[in-house]
C-alpha cells in the first residue's frame, strides 16, 4: 500500500467561471436557509412551550406528541416528506401548482430544517422554565405580583440564563443541518461540492472551501453568543478551572 | 394499508436480503450500534489527549475535535469519500468509508461528553486513587471511568438516538439504508409516495421512542442506585 500519492492542487480551475459561480451560490443559499431556519425554529419552538404550559389538556398533549415526532424522526426524512409528500396531500390543482414552482425544494428544506429544530428548542426553553424554583414563584404570589410581573421579573430572566447555552448550541446544531438540503438539489454549498468533485475531479479543493466556510459560519456565530451573553446574561469561569485542575494529574 | 404493510415490511426490515444485499433498517440499526461503540473507544482516547499534560498532544486533539464539530456529517462524509482513496491510492468501498466516517464523527462528539465527564468529577477522586498507590491505568479504569459513565449515561443515550438519526444521511453516498428503500419504493410506485416516507418515518420514530424511554427507566434505577 503507497501512502501519500502527490496530487496537485488546482485553485484555477474551481475558482473561475461556472464552478465559482456555484461555489458563491453555495455560500448564498446555505447563508439564507440557516438564518430564515433557525429563525422560523425559534419562533415554531417558543409557540410550542405555550402548548406545553398550557392550562388545557388537549392542547398540552397535542404539542408534546409534536415535539416528540420532532425530535425522534431525522432531520432528512423531515426534509424528504415536505419535498415530496406535502404536495400529495393537496388536491389537484394546488398540487401541481407546488410541483412546478421553481423554489419549493428550497422553502421544503426551510420547513422540514425549522420543524425538526423546533422540537429541540421547545424543550429546552421548557427546561428552563421549570428551571425557575416553585419557591420564588410562591413567594412572589404572597408579595401580591401580578401573573404578568412574575412573568417579566421572576421567571423569563432566569429561564433565558437557564436555557441560553443549549439553545445557542441548538442553532449551530440546525446550521450545520442545513447542508441536508442537498438530497433536495437545493444549490447550497456542500451540493456545489459535490457538483464540482463530479464534473472535474477537484472534490478536495471544494470541500476546503466548503470546510473554511462551516468553520467561519461556527466561530463567528460563538463568538456572537458568547458576547451576548457576556453583555447580557452573566458568565462565569469555574468550568474552565475545572479543566486545568484535572490536567494537572494526568 | 395493512396488507400494503405486510407486503413491503421485509423489503424496510432487511431490503432485498436473501436474493440480493442486506439493507433497510438492520443497516441503521448497525452502523448506529458499531459506530458508537468503536467510536466510544476512540473517544476515551481522544478526551484523554485532549486534557492531557503534554500540550502537543492536547492542542492538536483539541484542533481535530473543534474542526469536526464545526463541520457538518455530510461534509465529513465526503472528506472521507474524496481524500482517503487519494490517501492510500484505491478507491474506499461505499460501506467502508461511510463507516469510518460516521466512527470518526461519534468519537469526537463522545469525546465531548467524556470530557464533559471528566471535568465534572471532583479533585479529590483524582488524589485518592493517587495516594493509595493505584497506577495511572488503574485509577482511570476503576476509579474515575465508572464514575464517568455513570454520570454521563443520559448523554451517551442522547447521542446514540441522535447518532442513529444521523445514519440516514449514508443514502447520499449509495448505500441501500431504510431512506433509500423508502425512496426507491416511491419511485417504483408512485401511488405508494405517501405510504413509503409515512412508513419510513414510523419505523425510526419507533426505535428512537423505544430507546428514549428504556433510557428514562434506566436513569430512575441509577438515581435509586445513587441514593
Amino acid at each position: 500500500m503507497k501512502l501519500f500519492i502527490n496530487y496537485e492542487f488546482d485553485w484555477q480551475k474551481i475558482l473561475s467561471g461556472q464552478y465559482l459561480e456555484w461555489i458563491l451560490q453555495g455560500i448564498r443559499i446555505s447563508l439564507s436557509l440557516m438564518l430564515i431556519s433557525s429563525m422560523l425554529a425559534s419562533v415554531l419552538g417558543v409557540l410550542l412551550t405555550f402548548g406545553l404550559l398550557s392550562k388545557h389538556r388537549l392542547v398540552r398533549s397535542g404539542s408534546s406528541l409534536f415535539i416528540e415526532l420532532c425530535r425522534n424522526i431525522p432531520t432528512l426524512i423531515w426534509l424528504l416528506f415536505f419535498y415530496y409528500v406535502f404536495p400529495e396531500l393537496f388536491s389537484e390543482p394546488v398540487k401541481t401548482m407546488l410541483n412546478s414552482s421553481q423554489a419549493i425544494n428550497y422553502w421544503a428544506a426551510i420547513a422540514g430544517l425549522s420543524i425538526s429544530s423546533s422540537g429541540y428548542i421547545a424543550e429546552i426553553i421548557r427546561g428552563g422554565i421549570l428551571g425557575v424554583s416553585r419557591e420564588q414563584i410562591s413567594a412572589a404570589h404572597t408579595l401580591g405580583h401580578s401573573q404578568w410581573e412574575i412573568w417579566k421579573f421572576i421567571i423569563l430572566p432566569q429561564a433565558i440564563r437557564i436555557c441560553y447555552p443549549p439553545f445557542v448550541s441548538r442553532l449551530i446544531h440546525n446550521m450545520k443541518n442545513s447542508s441536508l438540503a442537498l438530497a433536495l438539489s437545493v444549490h447550497e454549498i456542500v451540493w456545489a461540492t459535490q457538483q464540482i468533485e463530479s464534473l472535474t475531479f477537484r472534490g478536495i479543493e471544494a470541500a476546503i472551501i466548503a470546510t473554511i466556510f462551516f468553520l467561519t459560519i461556527n466561530y463567528v456565530f460563538s463568538r456572537l453568543a458568547l458576547l451576548l451573553e457576556k453583555k447580557f446574561l452573566i458568565n462565569n469561569n469555574k468550568k474552565i478551572k475545572k479543566v486545568k485542575d484535572v490536567g494537572g494529574y494526568l | 394499508m395493512l396488507a400494503d404493510i405486510y407486503n413491503n415490511i421485509k423489503m424496510f426490515l432487511i431490503g432485498p436480503f436473501p436474493q440480493g444485499p442486506l439493507g433497510g433498517l438492520v443497516i441503521n440499526i448497525f452502523l448506529a450500534v458499531s459506530t458508537m461503540l468503536s467510536g466510544f473507544i476512540l473517544g476515551l482516547f481522544l478526551a484523554l489527549g485532549r486534557i492531557s499534560k503534554n500540550v502537543i498532544i492536547s492542542r492538536i486533539v483539541t484542533c481535530v475535535i473543534e474542526i469536526t464539530r464545526a463541520l457538518p456529517l455530510l461534509l465529513i462524509l465526503f472528506w472521507f469519500y474524496f481524500f482517503i482513496p487519494i490517501l492510500i491510492g484505491k478507491p474506499l468501498p461505499i460501506f467502508l468509508s461511510a463507516y469510518l466516517s460516521l466512527t470518526f464523527y461519534s468519537a469526537v462528539n463522545q469525546a465531548e461528553i467524556f470530557r464533559s465527564g471528566l471535568m465534572n468529577i471532583s479533585k479529590g477522586q483524582w488524589q485518592v486513587g493517587y495516594s493509595t498507590g493505584l497506577s495511572n491505568y488503574q485509577r482511570m479504569v476503576y476509579i474515575i471511568l465508572p464514575q464517568v459513565i455513570r454520570m454521563m449515561l443520559t448523554s451517551f443515550v442522547g447521542f446514540f438516538i441522535s447518532l442513529f438519526k444521523d445514519t440516514s444521511v449514508i443514502y447520499i453516498i449509495g448505500i441501500i439504508d431504510l431512506t433509500q428503500i423508502g425512496i426507491i419504493l416511491s419511485q417504483r410506485e408512485p401511488d405508494k409516495i405517501i405510504f413509503s416516507y409515512v412508513l419510513v418515518a414510523i419505523l425510526y420514530f419507533i426505535i428512537c421512542h423505544i430507546v428514549s424511554l428504556y433510557s428514562k427507566i434506566w436513569e430512575k434505577k441509577l438515581l435509586k442506585w445513587s441514593k
